[in-house]
């Protein structure tokens, strides 16, 4: 390990002189991992092809918006030990999986939000593949991130613990360039789908940085036509963060 | 710009992260290069004139996008113009327009965009490709100072913004407050005999410095009405044989709920050699809900079917996973 990262040291000096002339020199690094093995044939009896569709827009977005997707991961290596050992490097972080507002090892009321890993090509999901966002809060180690999104049910409600776990607080008001976008109630795959298209539209086109994802959010949920399960569960996006944050890339 | 809390960051992540960011102040410090990490991640030059001097441009996944002008498209900024007079939007620096062709979502439209003196998007209507008003946004940012409307000043409002625009909802509709955006969401769900049509809807948003946020009239086409309907019983019949066989010889089960008529779009979530979004008519439908039990349900609570109201074939549905 240690050799590795000797010679990846020698390799950024050694090429940093072509490199510095290039842009694009600080990589910002945004991740995007899909949970896709829960949601095949063999443990619903038909393969559920949202993961992969909202995937590939994520990674499309991500990489519009000036991030370097150099760890997008859908199917058997999003595991939960992978994304941890991964998160602290990342400025943006996309999650498409189940998710939902567990109680805490502390018990009730205390609520750990999570989501599942990819139960991987042998099995199905078990409770213990849940990443709590405590773990993620541990291994974030305090450090900021720009635009994390959880593409899953629940975690964009206010009882949601997982923005906290990326030092995002939960404020409309914040004038640190961060952006954090969930669903606050159970959301069908196809509402989901369509919201994000709308939103990564709006928020990569047009020149850069003219427009907030704030706004991208207000187009997105303005488009309406979105399906509900039942009354009980309206199609309810969520944001925190800075009203006036692109979204792109940032030091 | 670096500022302390980036610089801190960064210098707490591990190795590689840290030594990119020292390589990018450098770069930056010494004035060399280092456009940016927004410059040309995709291929795109920054500069607004040379972006909207391509034509044709893939503006996200199966999306594509080239550009009209008044010239060559005077009916669609004639009509953005009346919806912006009409809905009171703001005036706008500049205008600009395109046409959108989305494969991913099956839909096709021409957008006009209204962006202010520093060049910040304000406002963006949205037409159908036979010219009908889909959407009109407002993207400047509402400043609250005071006074809010009430939910009946908000409906007068939204009614008022919907007859200027020539938009007129049947039935009742729902007035909430919208705790996430401000203000209020009035709501016209669409029902064809008084069966709904799924996700078809007439919204407005009133904002909560009282001016109109955004006006939606989402209305697909119908296929017509089948001569005859299977019954209630026969379509749940006809999802309780494909639950049956989803969770065969598993440790999982599922219960059925009960089934409602709706129109819904017909989609290849349980036919991978078709597309899960198309542009068809939408189709009578009896809608039934599956909700897992067992191991299943730890990651997918909901699984909807789309039973054919005439021939009683799956004709698509929906996960909440």
């Amino acid at each position: 390990m240690k050799r590795a990262k000797a010679l990846l040291v020698s390799a950024l000096i050694a090429t940093s002189a072509l490199a510095i002339t290039a842009p694009n020199v600080a990589a910002i690094r945004g991740s995007v991992w899909s949970n896709s093995d829960a949601f095949t044939s063999r443990c619903l009896g038909f393969t559920d092809r949202y993961p992969q569709l909202m995937y590939d827009q994520a990674v499309t977005g991500f990489t519009k918006l000036g991030y370097v997707t150099a760890v997008t991961r859908i199917g058997p290596t999003f595991t939960r030990s992978a994304f941890l050992g991964e998160v602290l490097i990342d400025y943006a972080v996309y999650v498409h999986s189940h998710g939902d507002n567990y109680w805490a090892a502390s018990g009730r009321p205390n609520v750990d939000s999570g989501f599942m890993q990819d139960p991987g090509a042998s099995r199905c999901n078990a409770s213990s593949d849940i990443v709590r966002s405590s773990a993620i809060k541990a291994a974030t180690m305090g450090t900021a991130y720009n635009l994390v999104i959880m593409a899953t049910c629940a975690l964009g409600s206010s009882t949601s613990t997982m923005p906290d776990a990326f030092q995002i607080a939960r404020t409309k008001t914040s004038t640190d360039p961060e952006f954090y976008l969930g669903y606050v109630n159970s959301t069908y795959d196809s509402s989901a789908y369509r919201f994000e298209a709308a939103f990564f539209s709006y928020l990569t086109g047009g020149t850069p940085h003219t427009r907030t994802a704030s706004a991208a959010f207000t187009y997105a949920l303005a488009l309406g036509g979105y399906a509900i399960p039942d009354a009980g569960n309206p199609f309810t996006p969520n944001w925190w963060g800075n009203p006036d944050y692109d979204g792109m890339a940032l030091w | 710009m670096v500022n302390a809390k980036r610089l801190m960051s960064a210098l707490r992540r591990p190795t590689f992260a840290t030594i990119v960011f020292v390589l990018g102040i450098l770069a930056t410090s010494s004035g060399i290069a280092a456009a940016g990490p927004t410059g040309a991640a995709d291929g795109r030059t920054g500069d607004p004139a040379a972006r909207e001097a391509s034509a044709i441009r893939a503006s996200s996944a199966g999306a594509v996008s080239w550009t009209i002008t008044p010239a060559d498209a005077p009916g669609v900024f004639a009509r953005a113009a009346a919806v912006r007079e009409a809905l009171g939007f703001p005036s706008r620096a500049s205008t600009t327009g395109r046409h959108v062709r989305d494969g991913a979502l099956a839909t096709e439209y021409d957008a006009v965009d209204d962006v202010d003196g520093a060049g910040a998007p304000i406002a963006e209507f949205r037409f159908a490709s036979d010219g009908r008003l889909e959407a009109a946004v407002r993207l400047d940012t509402a400043r609250v100072d005071g006074r809010r409307p009430t939910a009946s000043v908000a409906l007068v409002a939204a009614r008022r913004g919907l007859a200027a625009v020539a938009i007129s909802p049947a039935g009742s509709e729902t007035v909430e407050a919208d705790s996430f955006q401000g203000g209020w969401q009035i709501h016209w769900g669409r029902a064809q005999r008084g069966i709904p049509v799924r996700g078809d809807e007439t919204r407005v948003h009133v904002r909560a410095d009282g001016f109109l946020g955004s006006v939606t009239w989402i209305e697909h086409q119908l296929a017509p009405e089948p001569g005859r309907r299977i019954g209630r019983d026969a379509a749940r019949g006809a999802v309780a044989a494909r639950g049956d066989a989803w969770f065969a010889g598993t440790q999982s089960g599922y219960r059925l709920d009960d089934a409602s008529l709706q129109w819904v779009a017909p989609n290849g979530l349980f036919d991978a050699t078709a597309s899960l979004v198309s542009s068809v008519p939408y189709r009578l439908a009896w809608v039934v809900n599956v909700k897992p039990t067992g191991p299943a349900a730890l990651s997918v609570s909901l699984i909807t079917v789309f039973v054919d109201a005439g021939d009683g074939s799956v004709i698509g549905g929906d996960v909440v996973e």
